[in-house]
C-alpha cells in the first residue's frame, strides 16, 4: 500500500546491492549532473557537500545552468482577484491544453503585486499605486528566494530585459513629462536618456523584451491609422522605429501586438474578413526579413471577434505555438491560446476558463529557472507587505514536487493537503513519506501557518500548552469540552509523564482550575480577550511546587 | 566515411575483440570518427585497444550504439523505453558505462546516463543522495553542518 505513494514513475535502476558500495565520481562528472539539475532543486542540493556548494555557487555554472534550463519553461502568472503566483510547467500545458493550470507551486503575495517581465529566471514585479498606477518595481528570484530593493517609478511606458553586451539587467522607465530614465541593477544607478522616443504615441504599459531589445507598438501621432514597433535597445540605451511587415489588408480595428518566439521578434496582425497573421522578423532590425509564420483562426466568426489582439510568448520544439489574447468579453482579460502549427489544416485551442489580470498586464510570462542573484538578497520571512511569502519549503512526500497548499506531519515531512488528505480517507495510518513509518492520523497534519504562529525555537523540546477556546484537533495531546472525562485525565496524565508529548492543546473551558500540570514550563495563549488573570488561576498555582521548571506565558 | 558495410575492430580490456560495423561507431563516437577520418585505423591489421573498458561494458556500448543506428527513426517513446531497459544496471554498471561513454565520447549515451544519474537523485533527501553518490565526506565543519540541518531539517 505504501509502495503505490512512493514516486514509482521513475524507471531508474534498482538499487545497488548491500555488499558493493557505490562508485565515487570524479568531479567533471558531477558538474556535467548538476549543470542538468533544474535550480530549485540546486539551492538544496548546496548542502549535500562543501565542493558541490562550491560549484553551485560558481558564476560560470550559474550561467550554464541559466542556458539549460531554456529547455524546460514554466509559466509564471496570477489570476485576476487572486494574489497568489503560480508557476506551471510549459511542456505539461502543451500535451494536455484542456485541463486547466496545473499549479507546481505557489507564492502568496501581501500586495498588489503584478508581473512585469521575466528574464534568465528573474521575474520583475511591480506594485501598484493606487488602481492604475506603477509605483515600485522589484526583481525577484523565486529559486534563490532573493529579491533585489523596492525602486520607486513614475512611468506610462516600462520593461525589464537583460542586456548581454554588458552581462546586466536593466528597467527602463519613462513618460512623456518626465522623460526616460534606465536604471542597471546592480550597480544601482539611474541614467537619463537624452534622445526621445521616436516622434509616435506608444501603447502605454509593459515593453516585449525579444533580445537585448524591449519593443511596444505605437500609433503615428499624425495619423492613427499608421503603426510601427519603438524599439529600445538596452545595450546602445537608444530608441528607433521598426516597420511592422507589409499587409495591404489589414484590419485597422485590431491592434498589433509584438510578442517573442525563439529570440525573434514577432508581430500578430489581423486580415480583413481573414485570420490572424504571426509574422516573424528574423533578423532583428531588419526589415526584409519579416516572415508569414502561420495563420490562424481563419475560419473563425467575424463578429463579436473572438479576440481584440494575440500576443505569441513560446514556441515549443515542435512549433507549436503559446500566445496570450485580449479578450473582446472583457477588454482587460487575457486568456491563453495554443496554437498547433503542424496539424493540417492549421487549428488552435483556447484554454484555461480563468483568466489573467488586467489593466494592461497580461501577468502571465514564460519563466525560466536559474540562480542569478547578483545583487539580490535574501528575502527575509516576515517582510510585511513588501514581501513574497513562500507557501512551502519541501518536496510534497507524495509527489516529490513543491506541494499546493502545503501541510506538514508530526514526523516532519511536507505533503499536498489534496495528497494527504486523499491518504488518509484511504486506508492510510502511516506516513507515506519514504524511510518513515511513524503512525499519521488526521489531527497530526498542520498547515504551515498554523506552525509558525504557534511554535518558535526558542520552544525547543520543552513542553507547552496551548490554550485555544475552540481547540481544533491538532497537536500531540488534547483537552477540551467534546472528551469525556477519564479521556481528559489520561491525556493529563501522558502530558506529565510522557516525555515525548511536547505540546497539548487545551481549549479554556476545559482547562480550568483543579488541573495538576507541573510539566508545563511555557504557555501560548490564542485567545484575545481571556487575559493573563485567568491563565495564572489556571497554571500560576499549579507551578507553584515545581520550581526548577521554567513557566513563560506569551499572549497572542 | 566508409562503406556502412565495412567492421572495425574493438578490444577491451581483457583482450576479447568485438566486431562493429563501422557506421555504427562512425555515427556515436567522436574519438572513433576522428580515428577513421585521419586515416589512423588500418582496416586490415588493426584493432582499437579499449584498456579501460572490459568485455560487458562494450558489449552494452555496442548494443546501444547499434540499435540506435538502426532505430533512429523510431518514435520517441519507444526509444526512451528502450534506454530506460538498457540502463537498468546497478551503479557500478552505470559508473563503468560512464567512463566507458566518456572514453569514447559518445555524446547521446553521457547524457542519457547524465540525466538518470539526475533522476536518481531528484527528490531525495540529503543523507539519501550522499549515500547514493557515496559521498563520505561532506567537508563541513560540524558546526556549519548543524547550522545547515538546523535550516533545512526537511531537506535531511
Amino acid at each position: 500500500m505504501r509502495g503505490n505513494l512512493l514516486g514509482t514513475t521513475d524507471k531508474r535502476p534498482k538499487p545497488l546491492s548491500p555488499t558493493k558500495a557505490p562508485p565515487i565520481l570524479p568531479g567533471e562528472v558531477i558538474e556535467e549532473i548538476l549543470v542538468r539539475v533544474p535550480a530549485s532543486t540546486l539551492v538544496k542540493l548546496k548542502i549535500v557537500c562543501k565542493s558541490w556548494n562550491a560549484l553551485i555557487s560558481n558564476p560560470e555554472f550559474v550561467s550554464g545552468n541559466v542556458h539549460r534550463s531554456r529547455a524546460d519553461p514554466r509559466l509564471v502568472y496570477r489570476f485576476r482577484d487572486s494574489r497568489k503566483i503560480h508557476f506551471s510547467s510549459v511542456q505539461s500545458l502543451f500535451k494536455n491544453p484542456s485541463a486547466l493550470l496545473t499549479k507546481d507551486g505557489c507564492f502568496e503575495m501581501d500586495g498588489d503585486l503584478h508581473i512585469l517581465g521575466s528574464c534568465n529566471g528573474l521575474i520583475c514585479l511591480g506594485l501598484m499605486s493606487g488602481r492604475f498606477h506603477l509605483g515600485s518595481i522589484r526583481l525577484w528570484n523565486p529559486c534563490t528566494r532573493s529579491a533585489s530593493d523596492w525602486l520607486k517609478i513614475r512611468a506610462d511606458m516600462y520593461g525589464f530585459g537583460y542586456d548581454h553586451v554588458h552581462d546586466n539587467y536593466k528597467f527602463l522607465e519613462g513618460c512623456w513629462r518626465y522623460g526616460h530614465k534606465i536604471h542597471t541593477f546592480g550597480s544601482n544607478y539611474w541614467t537619463t536618456i537624452v534622445q526621445d522616443p521616436p516622434s509616435y504615441h506608444p501603447k502605454l504599459g509593459i515593453g516585449t523584451f525579444v533580445y537585448g531589445t524591449l519593443n511596444w507598438v505605437a500609433q503615428a501621432r499624425s495619423n492613427f491609422l499608421e503603426w510601427v514597433i519603438i524599439s529600445f535597445d538596452l545595450a546602445n540605451e537608444n530608441f528607433a522605429p521598426l516597420s511592422l511587415p507589409d499587409m495591404n489588408n489589414r484590419d485597422e480595428h485590431y491592434d498589433p501586438a509584438v510578442g517573442v518566439l525563439r529570440d525573434r521578434l514577432c508581430v500578430c496582425l489581423k486580415e480583413n474578413y481573414g485570420g490572424w497573421i504571426l509574422w516573424v522578423m528574423e533578423e532583428y532590425g531588419v526589415q526584409e526579413s519579416w516572415t508569414k509564420f502561420i495563420t490562424v483562426f481563419s475560419n473563425e466568426r467575424v463578429y463579436p471577434p473572438m479576440f481584440y489582439s494575440l500576443k505569441a510568448m513560446y514556441m515549443a520544439e515542435n512549433d507549436d505555438v503559446l500566445a496570450v489574447s485580449l479578450c473582446p468579453s472583457d477588454s482587460r482579460i487575457f486568456k491563453l491560446v495554443i496554437i498547433n502549427s503542424n496539424d493540417a489544416p492549421k487549428s488552435h485551442r483556447i484554454f484555461g476558463q480563468r483568466t489573467f489580470v488586467d489593466a494592461d498586464n497580461q501577468n502571465c510570462y514564460v519563466y525560466q529557472e536559474s540562480l542569478l542573484s547578483e545583487g539580490l538578497s535574501i528575502l527575509e520571512d516576515d517582510e510585511g507587505w513588501q514581501g513574497l511569502n513562500p507557501l512551502f519549503v519541501g518536496n510534497c512526500s507524495v509527489l516529490q514536487d513543491p506541494p499546493e497548499d502545503s501541510v506538514v506531519t508530526m514526523c516532519g515531512h511536507v505533503f499536498c493537503y489534496q495528497c494527504v488528505s486523499d491518504y488518509l480517507n484511504g486506508d492510510g495510518n502511516t506516513c507515506s513519506a519514504p524511510g518513515c513509518k511513524a503512525a499519521l492520523a488526521k489531527d497530526g497534519v498542520f498547515s504551515k501557518a498554523t506552525l509558525r504562529s504557534c511554535l518558535s525555537d526558542e520552544l525547543g523540546g520543552s513542553n507547552s500548552i496551548k490554550v485555544h477556546d475552540f481547540a481544533r484537533s491538532l497537536a500531540a495531546e488534547r483537552l477540551d469540552g467534546m472528551m469525556s472525562l477519564s479521556a481528559r485525565d489520561r491525556s493529563v496524565k501522558d502530558f506529565n509523564s510522557d516525555s515525548k508529548v511536547t505540546v497539548m492543546l487545551m481549549s479554556l473551558k476545559a482547562g480550568n482550575l483543579g488541573l495538576n500540570m507541573v510539566a508545563v514550563c511555557h504557555v501560548i495563549l490564542l485567545d484575545p480577550w481571556k487575559r493573563r488573570k485567568m491563565v495564572a488561576s489556571t497554571f500560576g498555582e499549579d507551578n507553584a511546587d515545581n520550581s526548577d521548571a521554567r513557566l513563560s506565558v506569551d499572549d497572542f | 566515411m566508409g562503406s556502412p558495410l565495412k567492421k572495425i575492430m574493438l578490444c577491451s580490456s581483457e583482450k576479447e575483440i568485438f566486431s562493429v560495423e563501422e557506421q555504427v561507431m562512425v555515427q556515436h563516437s567522436v574519438i572513433i570518427n576522428n580515428m577513421i577520418e585521419d586515416g589512423s585505423y588500418n582496416y586490415e591489421e588493426s584493432k582499437i585497444p579499449l584498456d579501460c573498458v572490459d568485455s560487458k561494458t562494450l558489449k552494452k556500448v555496442i548494443d546501444y550504439c547499434t540499435y540506435h543506428t538502426h532505430h533512429h527513426n523510431d518514435n520517441q517513446e519507444d526509444l526512451e523505453a528502450w534506454d530506460a531497459q538498457f540502463l537498468n544496471v546497478d551503479s557500478n554498471g552505470l559508473y563503468d558505462l560512464l567512463m566507458a561513454a566518456n572514453y569514447l565520447e559518445i555524446r547521446n549515451l553521457l547524457d542519457l546516463i547524465y540525466r538518470t544519474i539526475k533522476n536518481m537523485i531528484k527528490g531525495k533527501k540529503i543523507d539519501e543522495i550522499r549515500r547514493i553518490l557515496n559521498i563520505k565526506d561532506h567537508g563541513f565543519t560540524p558546526e556549519e553542518e548543524e547550522q545547515n540541518r538546523k535550516e533545512y531539517p526537511h531537506f535531511y
